[in-house]
């Protein structure tokens, strides 16, 4: 079983943005515009 | 007028049926048919299996949603194919049994002129000793598996809260799994609500998977630019356990299950044993069992249908070894290799091989993940089929429409956590899903277009997502405006 010793792991500042309400809010635009970009790509496939 | 029957009403051939529908004139038909009664919007189970939704939360039923839109709705399972007919009707058909309460196993021939086989996979926990709800360990395929993993999973909290200490495995029960992500999701959500419900501290988290590295998801894993490096998804993953607490054990095959162990092996051929006290292992997947005949009743479908039971289209099926793999290899307009008007559509085309590297133990067991196929793909596979029927139907002359995964991107956002403010969830997206080495030389993906993230703003997007395609699977006024 393998566990945490070697893995990396997120500093407390990246933690606390992760939560950070306006940071997320700017990742959640920029989340949806790449999957809107994708479904566009997608949609020009077929 | 024209008759298409759509096997299966998941995500690909819900997908089908629906835009068939708008896209075919009055008097063609289309006909659903389904064993179920519902529709059931699988990426939400994962939450069902945990008590943070209901099955009514994420099945909604289709013999109203039919009726309302015109298509024909038969709650029954496909037996059989007939393409050239049979001495007992002339015209191509499949024979159905109904699954009706009142009509129960009665059967019938249904005739077509296109059929869209979008069974999707059987779950065959019959693979692994043991394996599944009917045996020693739970499952969140379908809601009922799911709620059941619910109450399972609630009275462990219960007895935690009065001191017990417990172990749960989350993972892959046999060495030839796919869905990766599905395990994912719900082992990270199942350390969330382990916290939210203040019994961390008396829990191990195990995940048990067929993967070679964490992150593989059956598709190789990816690259993500994060920081000024290219990292790939296995440090993204392993970052995420070693943050929350939570063991791993990769490249294992599971044997058998018994009531509170599970044997597995592992790549390197040892044996082991894990004690647990719940424990959702994934089935491998195989076809839903179809079987085909040709006009004189000889069964043909070993030249409709791969070993795996999934149908063979237009891809590449001739074995090679893995580094003569091609993204070309991949179907594009997934009609039949035998018949024009036949196709397959989501999980139930036979992929041409894996699309992570295949690794095997020293006397041959294979230990590596199958190919997914993700809601993305699936509904892009259900309508740009639909179209291809469509064209044909009405006379339209052009080439079929294509989807293929070696060129379609997908977005998977993998929830880590339900909770409005404090929830969280990792969001990834693949372009293309399966990689394109001549395309993309050095990743086989575009980097533009394959990112990965943790944080609250995925939470929001699963739920969002959850919302938008609940309302677009019930063909609600705009539906169509909602992507694929
Ligand atoms: C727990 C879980 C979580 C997931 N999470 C995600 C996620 O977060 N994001 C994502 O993109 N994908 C996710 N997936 C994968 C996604 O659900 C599948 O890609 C998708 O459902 C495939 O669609 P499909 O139509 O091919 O198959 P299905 O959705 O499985 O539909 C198959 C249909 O065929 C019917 N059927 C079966 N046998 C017969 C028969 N003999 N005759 C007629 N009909 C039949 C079934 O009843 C069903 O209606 C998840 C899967 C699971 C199991």
């Amino acid at each position: 079983m393998k566990s945490s010793a070697y893995a990396t792991k997120p500093t407390r500042v990246t933690r606390w943005l992760r939560v950070f309400i306006p940071w997320q809010v700017i990742r959640f635009i920029v989340l949806n515009w790449k999957i809107i970009q994708i479904t566009r790509r997608n949609e020009h496939l077929s | 007028m024209a008759r298409v029957v759509v096997l299966g009403a998941g995500v690909s051939g819900h997908t089908a049926a629906a835009f068939l529908r708008r896209w075919l004139r009055a008097e063609d038909e289309v006909v659903v048919v389904s064993p179920k009664p519902d529709y059931n919007w699988l990426p939400s189970n994962i939450w069902v299996g945990l008590g943070r939704m209901q099955p009514n939360d994420v099945l909604i039923p289709l013999a109203q949603i039919y009726k309302r839109h015109g298509i024909i709705f038969k709650q029954a399972k496909a037996l059989s194919l007939y393409p050239e007919g049979s001495d007992k009707l002339d015209q191509p058909h499949v024979k159905i049994e109904s699954t009706l309460a009142e009509g129960a196993a009665a059967q019938e021939l249904l005739t077509y002129d296109y059929l869209i086989n979008a069974t999707g996979p059987k779950l065959n926990f019959a693979a692994t000793e043991g394996l599944g709800p009917s045996g020693n360990s739970l499952s969140v395929c379908t809601a009922d598996h799911a709620q059941e993993a619910a109450h399972t999973f609630l009275d462990h909290v219960a007895a935690m809260k009065r001191g017990a200490r417990r172990r749960f495995v989350v993972g892959t029960g046999h060495g030839t799994c796919t869905c990766e992500g599905a395990a994912f999701e719900y082992v990270v959500n199942l350390e969330f609500e382990l916290r939210r419900h203040k019994v961390r501290e008396q829990a191990e988290v195990v995940y048990l998977s067929n993967e070679y590295e964490l992150g593989d998801f059956g598709m190789g894993g990816a690259h993500i630019r994060r920081n000024g490096y290219i990292t790939p998804t296995n440090i993204f993953t392993e970052s995420l356990f070693a943050e929350r607490g939570i063991e791993w054990i990769i490249r294992s095959h599971v044997t058998k299950v018994e009531p509170s162990r599970i044997f597995y092996q592992t790549l390197s051929g040892e044996e082991y044993e894990l004690p647990f006290d719940m424990a959702m292992l994934l089935p491998p997947f195989s076809g839903v069992g179809l079987d085909a005949f040709d006009k004189m009743g000889t069964n043909i479908s070993s030249r409709l249908f791969a070993p795996s039971g999934f149908m063979r289209v237009d891809a590449a099926y001739s074995a090679k070894p893995y580094d003569q793999w091609k993204a070309s290899d991949w179907p594009r307009s997934y009609q039949s290799s035998e018949y024009s008007n036949i196709f397959a559509a989501g999980i139930a085309f036979a992929p041409p091989h894996a699309i992570s590297q295949p690794h095997y133990t020293a006397t041959g067991v294979p230990i590596f993940a199958a190919p997914p196929r993700t809601g993305m793909p699936s509904a892009m596979i259900g309508k740009a089929v639909a179209h291809t029927i469509a064209d044909r139907i009405r006379g339209v002359e052009r080439a079929p429409h294509m989807a293929s995964m070696s060129e379609l991107g997908a977005a998977c956002v993998a929830s880590a956590g339900a909770d409005l403010v404090h929830g969280s969830a990792a969001s990834m997206t693949v372009f293309p899903i399966v990689q394109d080495y001549d395309r993309y030389p050095e990743y086989g993906r575009d980097l533009n277009f394959t990112v990965g993230e943790i944080g609250l703003a995925g939470h929001w997007l699963k739920l969002l997502l959850h919302y938008l395609f609940m309302y677009k699977a019930r063909l609600l006024p705009g539906w169509t405006l909602i992507p694929e």
